[in-house]
């Protein structure tokens, strides 16, 4: 009886991962951004046993492109999600643009309304997160001074700069 | 034990095999009755293209009605038309119109009666002829020349002659081109500069570019040579040559005024037909001559035609 339970408790997890319908998972979550004015287009998606894999998308925020993507792979093992980004260009119209090498948003099943966010970007490295319950950025950033034109978005602290935010 | 075992495996499997199964159909189902088949997209008007509906929504549909056998339509017989030929010139009098009509780099001279392609000569005026054929009337106009040179030419070779006063006016002297003309007279009469016509000491020569354009423009003819018909017992028996411009071509052949001019090749000039044939029979020939009587004597002149 006991190893039928254990059976069942490793199994199923197991289960619902492999067989959830990613896609469809995905473009749930495209309606949820969608709610926010954030949109996920162009994109070339594939799945795979844990996850998607979206090849070269664009953000569009408000209807204005801002961010680009060579890949942005997402997968979960229920317990733990994570989402991961290469070659960001953020806002590519701007005369000083913001690049990021990679940038990775991962939530833990005890923290679901935390998402923690860490990466690379051309002003230097970042780490942050995000608070869904309170609606809530932040996003510290290693640098003494940003570019003039992400000037009104960010915020001078202590150590570094750092972009806040309600949302 | 091994049947124990066996069977052991077995319901494992099953339960494996059920949870699974289980939640694949969870999935199925939620896939389709609860999360979105399609996700979004931006249109950044692309490579996409407007529907094109084609179809017809027309639902009375006509009866297909056998066309009548086609009625074999008659030919007419195709009428030679004026519009082919170009009036060159034209001479008018009281009596007598004579036409010159080029067509094809042919022209043909026409007097009033005559006929060509049907059309009859019936009359004209300044820069018109008429013609008729079948009781229609058909109206053939002068092509007006544009530029600098046509607008200080006169109106096309009209020339009208009151044959009863012929006589009285040839002793009076030649009025209105005068103040452009030279008096004609033989030893002063320069040759033209590129005029085409010699005036050496040799035999005379005449350039048949010289005459060609004379025919195809008469009224720089009438402007170059002054000429009137002389008449005797009411038949032109010449022209007496009022002017000759002697800055044309003709202002060195030799003719000057007074001069009456009898014959061109030995045809008689008796009307003006007769004078434009006599033209374009020289511009065909090698030679011309011409026979005048100067000072009541008969004279020949003689030209080259190159």
């Amino acid at each position: 009886m006991v190893k039928n339970a254990i059976i069942i408790l490793i199994l199923v997890p197991l289960a619902i991962i492999f067989f959830a319908p990613k896609r469809e998972l995905y473009y749930m979550l495209e309606q949820k951004l969608q709610d926010s004015n954030i949109v996920i287009s162009g994109e070339e998606i594939s799945t795979g046993i844990l996850g998607v894999d979206i090849g070269h998308p664009t953000v569009y925020i408000s209807g204005m492109p801002m961010a680009k993507a060579t890949n942005i792979d997402i997968w979960s093992i229920f317990y733990y999600t994570k989402m991961g980004a290469s070659d960001v260009l953020v806002a590519e119209d701007l005369p000083q643009q913001v690049s990021l090498e990679n940038v990775n948003m991962s939530n833990m099943i005890v923290t679901p309304f935390d998402l923690s966010v860490d990466g690379v970007s051309s002003i230097g490295p970042l780490n942050g997160n995000l608070d869904l319950s309170n609606r809530f950025v932040r996003i510290d950033i290693d640098a003494q001074s940003a570019p003039k034109s992400l000037g009104m978005f960010l915020k001078k602290g202590e150590e570094g700069i750092y972009y806040e935010s309600n949302f | 034990m091994n049947q124990i075992s066996s069977e052991k495996l077995f319901s494992v499997a099953t339960l494996v095999l059920a949870i699974w199964l289980a939640i694949k159909l969870f999935w199925v189902v939620i896939a389709y009755m609860f999360l979105p088949l399609e996700g979004t997209n931006i249109d950044t008007g692309g490579a996409k293209s407007n529907l094109n509906y084609r179809y017809k929504f027309a639902t009375n549909v006509q009866q297909i009605v056998k066309s009548k056998e086609p009625v074999p339509v008659k030919k007419e017989p195709k009428l030679a038309s004026l519009d082919d030929y170009k009036l060159i010139g034209i001479y008018v009098d009281d009596e007598d119109v004579i036409v010159t009509l080029s067509k094809s780099g042919k022209s043909f001279i026409l007097s009033k009666g005559e006929e060509i392609d049907g059309y009859e000569l019936v009359g004209g005026k300044i820069d018109e002829a008429y013609f008729r054929k079948n009781k229609k009337k058909y109206i053939v106009k002068m092509e007006k020349k544009s530029g600098p040179e046509s607008s200080k030419q006169d109106s096309p070779m009209t020339h009208k002659v009151d044959t009863k006063d012929i006589e009285q006016k040839s002793d009076k002297k030649s009025s209105g081109n005068s103040d452009n003309v030279e008096s004609g007279d033989e030893a002063t009469t320069r040759p033209a500069e590129g005029s085409g016509i010699s005036n050496d000491s040799g035999p005379k020569v005449l350039a048949r570019e010289a005459i060609d354009n004379y025919m195809q423009n008469p009224t720089k003819l009438r402007s170059d040579i002054g000429l009137r018909a002389v008449a005797k017992d009411g038949s032109i028996v010449g022209y007496k040559v009022r002017f000759v411009r002697s800055s044309s071509p003709l202002g060195s052949i030799g003719l000057k005024r007074g001069d009456i001019i009898k014959s061109v090749n030995g045809e008689d000039v008796s009307n003006p037909a007769a004078a434009m044939g006599a033209l374009k029979n020289i511009k065909n020939a090698d030679s011309a001559t011409i026979k005048i009587i100067r000072e009541n004597q008969e004279k020949e002149l003689e030209y080259e035609i190159k």
